[in-house]
């Protein structure tokens, strides 16, 4: 497997009110292709920040990051924009419909920035839709009028919908109820079979299992990395005692 | 008052907020302030400035002017015996028929001027003269003059300055002993001469008598001068209708404020802008500002602030704008309300004291203000219908039920176009208020460039509105001059065009409609140029009469109807065929040579108008003429006796002896012969067959070009105001929406739309409301022009102009809305996703 994200001594500070508070402190990460990485840790250990520096979604303070062995921290914010439509899809906490748009076209918001629009655009995003539970007739519904789980797929529909190479995730079933938030995450462990690169940040040990490698952060750094097996290839039992264990062993 | 303290500081936590688009709306209202206040204030002044010369200067009232050939003592008669005559007096005046040229070193300037003696003067009005210098240092002057004291400001003046004045070839230096108070005066501007020079100059250039009357309190004025040319007609053997004109109060002070009033009348409408900007402004930023803060007016609402408090914050935030731009408007308005009166003033020779109305001033200024807070008021009070729950949830107006307009799935080409289009769509009743701002803006523009372009030109100007022939050089004969032949003498001449006879304009009567019109009369007007019809034809038969649109809306007259005409007490009815565009010429009319020779059977031409082909220089040619022809008959009566040997000086006075005689006399033909000892001397008027020469071409373009630099300066002036008038439209527009729709164009950015992209989008959402703006504006703006047509003159618009101005004005929006769509580039994605 080649590597997909790496990062070299990068840095994330923020100043607040003449303070720096640096959030992420010299880290060295190497993401690879085809896994399901997992980055956990305590609250304001840097595990967003980081999240949104891999995707370019944020710009480093210092260090640099190389996606698929490029360098995107010098990367204007324009730039950013266009390498993020090309390589990165993302799932959010707070799903971050449109409001104003119904549920095809907020796929097809994504989409057509990217691709000129076709019938073989609109079937695959309508067959994607039909693949996580919404069918053709939700498609017209406008986000107030669908439950929380189902507007978190149509928006995992909106980031799979250009063939990302990353898919970013960011606490994506923060903001569901259980039943709601298995759904979502049977629909990630699908993605990853299909081979689909995952980067994905939650505290959540259900969540957290269905990764192959959980990568753990404390004060800005990685201090320990689990790997296991693809999720549903070994006993889920003894996968979760494993990630208790590491968890533990973390300080979690 | 803890309520009061309560409310401001919502209102001014909202302006912090919201800094720069308050800075935008305060900067607007500065300038509408600063638009409104002068202007109101200064179209009051301007009301007053007539009334004031008059009471300052003790001046009389009433003026006529009566060319000093016609002129009889006769005519007092009338005034001494008719008790509506409160006061008259008379006095002899020498102006100049063109402009003079003011010199002083090298500075230049061209003036409308006339001389009078200080008797004449104090006859006429105080004449109360203001100088620094002593009586010993002006008895030292050979030529003191005394100028009117708006000559310090017009001309940059001061005493002991000395000036050329020029005309006519002819060249006189005073020495500027002083300046007085002016009152009205008909014939320009007035310089007060010694009774020595005046006799020098009254021999070069024009001879009237001023006839100054006052009327006692409640005398009809025209009725009373109507009767008193009718007497002097009556009593005067010599036709006077050529060289008698009565300038009255009424009819000065409308002229005087029309004249005046322009500028102000156009800084009013752009104020006007200006304020129903405002309004759509705050009025567009209110809906926004309460969909924007539902949940916070919610939380409000909960923790117990009323409704009305809640409203009362909006209305006190934009008082507050107010507030400060009335404060940083008041010193620009005041002096901008001063320089148009100064402006003003100028226009009417009044160089007294120009005061500010100051009540009316704060008036105007607390009208805005008070608009501001009712606009204000009138929108925030929706805020009652968001009880707390209902706010809490945003509003029902937040939540979409209704089918998508315009689905992506159906894009063809651009996505950020689809999107833009259905950013407007979902916005259209938004858009109605910028739609009117922009609508106005483009009216304003448009106009602009419409006059400009149809004005700003002074040759084009001549050649459409001036409603005369413009020759490059007039002659007129005396003698027994054949009119056919002496044309056909002018016209072998390689540098001439062609040359069109016509004579010297007469006055006649039309009777119906107790008016007078000065005729201009041609054999063919199929060889006339610059006499423009704007409906109908040009008289083409001996019973046909054209007119001025002016003529034609002072005698009510309509095209086909029938005129009864009087000359010389011959009647003859005539038809209308058609009006005539006139800026200049305003109550003319217009008949054939054969259709004047109805009512005067005696008439024939004696003018020759010369058209000269393309680069030949009229001065040029007029030499050419003179080395033929000798010097004009007018040149010659003035000139003095020169020679070297007694018999070039003799035969120099003989030549001034008959111009004279052909002048003031009326001979048509004289010979001498003078013999001294073996030598006769002898020679006739036979070569002396030009009276005068003048430029009409280039004497009308000098008039014309201050008149067009005002308008391409106004045009400027104006498109800049828009200009910048819908830029801060634009910005508080995009600001609002951006801060509207933060969150929206967050996940757009996040989802890999780039900042220029979404900046692209919110620009092109305001081009279908532009388009319609632009739109409504060329068809307001071309009909505008077509009522300025109706009462003044033909004003041809250009398709081509109007559409490229439109392009511009699409192109300006699009560009200040992207650059106002800037503050896109500021949303950060991550504070948005982490908020």
């Amino acid at each position: 497997m080649n590597a997909i994200l790496k990062t070299e001594k990068l840095c994330k500070s923020f100043s607040n009110e003449g303070n720096m508070q640096h959030v992420i402190k010299n880290m060295d990460l190497t993401i690879m292709e085809g896994d399901f990485t997992v980055i956990m840790g305590a609250s304001g250990s840097g595990k967003s920040t980081l999240l949104y520096a891999l995707s370019g979604m944020d710009k480093p303070t210092l260090g640099k990051v190389f996606f698929g062995g490029e360098d995107i921290s010098d990367y204007s914010n324009d730039k950013l924009a266009l390498f993020r439509r090309n390589n990165c899809g993302f799932v959010f906490q707070s799903i971050y419909l449109l409001e104003n748009m119904n549920v095809l076209d907020n796929i097809l918001t994504g989409a057509l920035v990217a691709k000129k629009n076709s019938p073989e655009l609109v079937k695959k995003a309508k067959d994607l839709l039909s693949s996580v539970g919404i069918d053709e007739k939700m498609c017209k519904k406008y986000p107030n009028q669908l439950s929380g789980g189902e507007c978190q797929r149509v928006g995992i529909v909106r980031a799979v919908i250009n063939d990302p190479k990353v898919l970013f995730a960011d606490e994506p079933t923060g903001s569901l109820n259980s039943s709601s938030g298995q759904d979502v995450l049977g629909i990630f462990t699908k993605l990853h079979e299909s081979g689909q690169s995952i980067v994905m940040v939650t505290h959540d040990i259900k969540t957290a299992l269905r990764g192959n490698r959980v990568i753990y952060l404390k004060d800005g750094n990685v201090v320990g990395e689990l790997k296991m097996e693809r999720f549903g290839t070994d006993d889920e039992k003894a996968r979760r005692e494993r990630l208790g264990d590491f968890l533990n062993e973390m300080g979690w | 008052m803890v309520e009061m303290n309560r409310i401001m500081r919502l209102s001014l936590a909202k302006i912090k907020a919201n800094k720069k688009e308050s800075i935008l709306l305060g900067v607007l209202v500065m300038i509408c302030v600063v638009l409104f206040s002068s202007s109101v204030t200064a179209l009051s002044g301007i009301g007053k400035i007539t009334p004031k010369m008059v009471s300052e200067s003790g001046c009389y009232e009433n003026t006529v002017i009566i060319s000093q050939k016609l002129y009889t003592d006769m005519f007092l008669m009338f005034l001494e015996e008719d008790e509506r005559v409160e006061k008259y007096d008379h006095f002899p005046v020498a102006s100049y028929d063109g402009l003079a040229t003011v010199k002083k070193g090298d500075e230049e300037t061209t003036v409308t001027l006339s001389f009078v003696t200080e008797s004449a003067e104090r006859s006429f009005e105080n004449f109360e003269v203001e100088t620094e210098l002593c009586d010993e240092e002006i008895s030292k002057m050979a030529h003191p003059v005394y100028l009117e004291r708006i000559s310090v400001r017009k001309l940059n003046l001061k005493e002991g300055d000395e000036i050329t004045v020029e005309t006519n070839e002819k060249s006189f230096t005073f020495t500027v002993a002083g300046f007085y108070n002016a009152g009205i005066w008909p014939l320009g501007s007035k310089a007060i001469i010694t009774p020595d020079d005046y006799s020098q100059i009254e021999g070069y250039i024009s001879r009237d008598e001023v006839i100054a009357i006052n009327l006692k309190e409640g005398v009809d004025e025209t009725a009373f001068f109507k009767e008193f040319k009718a007497y002097c007609k009556e009593v005067s053997k010599n036709d006077i209708s050529k060289g008698y004109i009565d300038f009255t109060y009424e009819v000065c002070k409308q002229t005087n404020s029309i004249n005046m009033s322009l500028m102000s009348i156009i800084v009013v409408c752009m104020a006007g802008l200006t304020v129903i900007s405002i309004m759509v402004m705050i009025r567009f930023r209110i809906v926004g500002d309460i969909k924007d803060q539902i949940v916070s007016i919610g939380v409000l609402e909960a923790l117990g602030y009323t409704s009305s408090q809640i409203a009362s914050s909006y209305v006190i935030e934009y008082m507050l704008i107010a507030a400060a731009a009335v404060i940083l408007g008041v010193v620009p308005g005041a002096l901008t309300a001063k320089a148009l009166l100064k402006n003003a003033a100028v226009t009417v020779n009044y160089g007294g004291n120009i005061s500010i109305d100051v009540a009316l001033f704060v008036i105007s200024i607390l009208a805005i203000f008070l608009f501001i807070a009712f606009t204000a008021y009138s929108k925030a009070r929706s805020v009652r219908k968001y009880p707390p729950v209902k706010a809490f949830r945003k509003g029902i107006e937040t939540h979409h039920f209704k089918k998508s307009v315009l689905p992506l799935e159906r894009t063809k080409s651009s996505v950020h176009n689809r999107l833009a289009l259905r950013g407007f769509l979902d916005n259209v009743r938004g858009n109605i208020g910028l739609c009117v701002c922009i609508s106005v803006a483009s009216i304003a523009v448009l106009i602009g460039v419409i006059l400009a372009g149809a004005l700003g030109n002074s040759q084009k100007v001549l050649m459409t509105v001036c409603g005369h022939q413009l020759a490059d050089i007039k002659i007129t004969t005396v003698g027994a001059v054949a009119p056919e032949d002496f044309a056909g003498e002018l016209e072998s001449y390689g540098e001439v065009k062609r040359v069109l006879l016509t004579a010297e304009a007469a006055g006649v009567e039309i009777i119906d409609r107790n008016s007078t019109v000065s005729l201009d009369v041609y054999d063919d007007y199929a060889y006339t140029d610059s006499i423009v019809v704007t409906s109908g034809r040009l008289p083409e038969h001996d019973n046909e009469i054209a007119m001025t649109t002016g003529a034609a809306g002072i005698t009510k007259t309509k095209v086909g109807e029938t005129l009864t005409i009087e000359y010389n007490k011959v009647r003859m009815d005539y038809i209308v065929t058609g009006f005539v565009n006139s800026v200049v010429n305003v109550n003319t009319a217009y008949m054939t040579s054969a259709g004047l020779k109805r009512i005067s059977p005696t008439y024939r031409p004696d003018s020759f108008e010369i058209y000269l082909e393309d680069g030949v220089d009229a001065k040029d040619f007029a030499e050419r003429l003179e080395e033929k022809y000798g010097k004009t008959v007018v040149d010659l009566s003035k000139s003095e006796v020169t020679g070297e040997t007694l018999e070039e000086r003799i035969r120099s006075a003989a030549e001034i002896k008959m111009a004279k005689a052909m002048l003031e006399s009326g001979v048509s033909y004289m010979e001498y012969a003078i013999t001294i000892g073996d030598t006769t001397i002898e020679s006739s008027t036979s070569l002396m067959k030009i009276e005068s020469v003048s430029f009409v071409k280039a004497d009308y373009m000098e008039m014309l070009d201050q008149f067009c630099v005002i308008f391409k300066v106004l045009s400027v002036v104006l498109s800049i105001v828009c200009a910048i008038v819908v830029m801060i439209i634009l910005s508080i527009l995009m600001e609002s929406t951006i801060r509207k729709q933060y969150r929206e164009l967050g996940i757009m950015k996040g989802i890999g739309y780039t900042s220029k992209e979404l900046m692209y989008q919110m620009a092109m959402r305001i081009v279908p409301t532009a388009i319609v703006a632009v739109a409504i504006g060329s068809f307001v703006s071309v009909a505008l022009a077509g009522a300025i047509e109706m009462v003044l003159a033909k004003i041809a618009v250009s398709i081509a102009t109007v559409l490229i101005t439109d392009a511009a004005i699409l192109a300006f929006t699009f560009f200040a809305a992207y650059r106002g769509a800037k503050k896109i580039k500021n949303i950060s994605v991550y504070e948005l996703m982490t908020e």
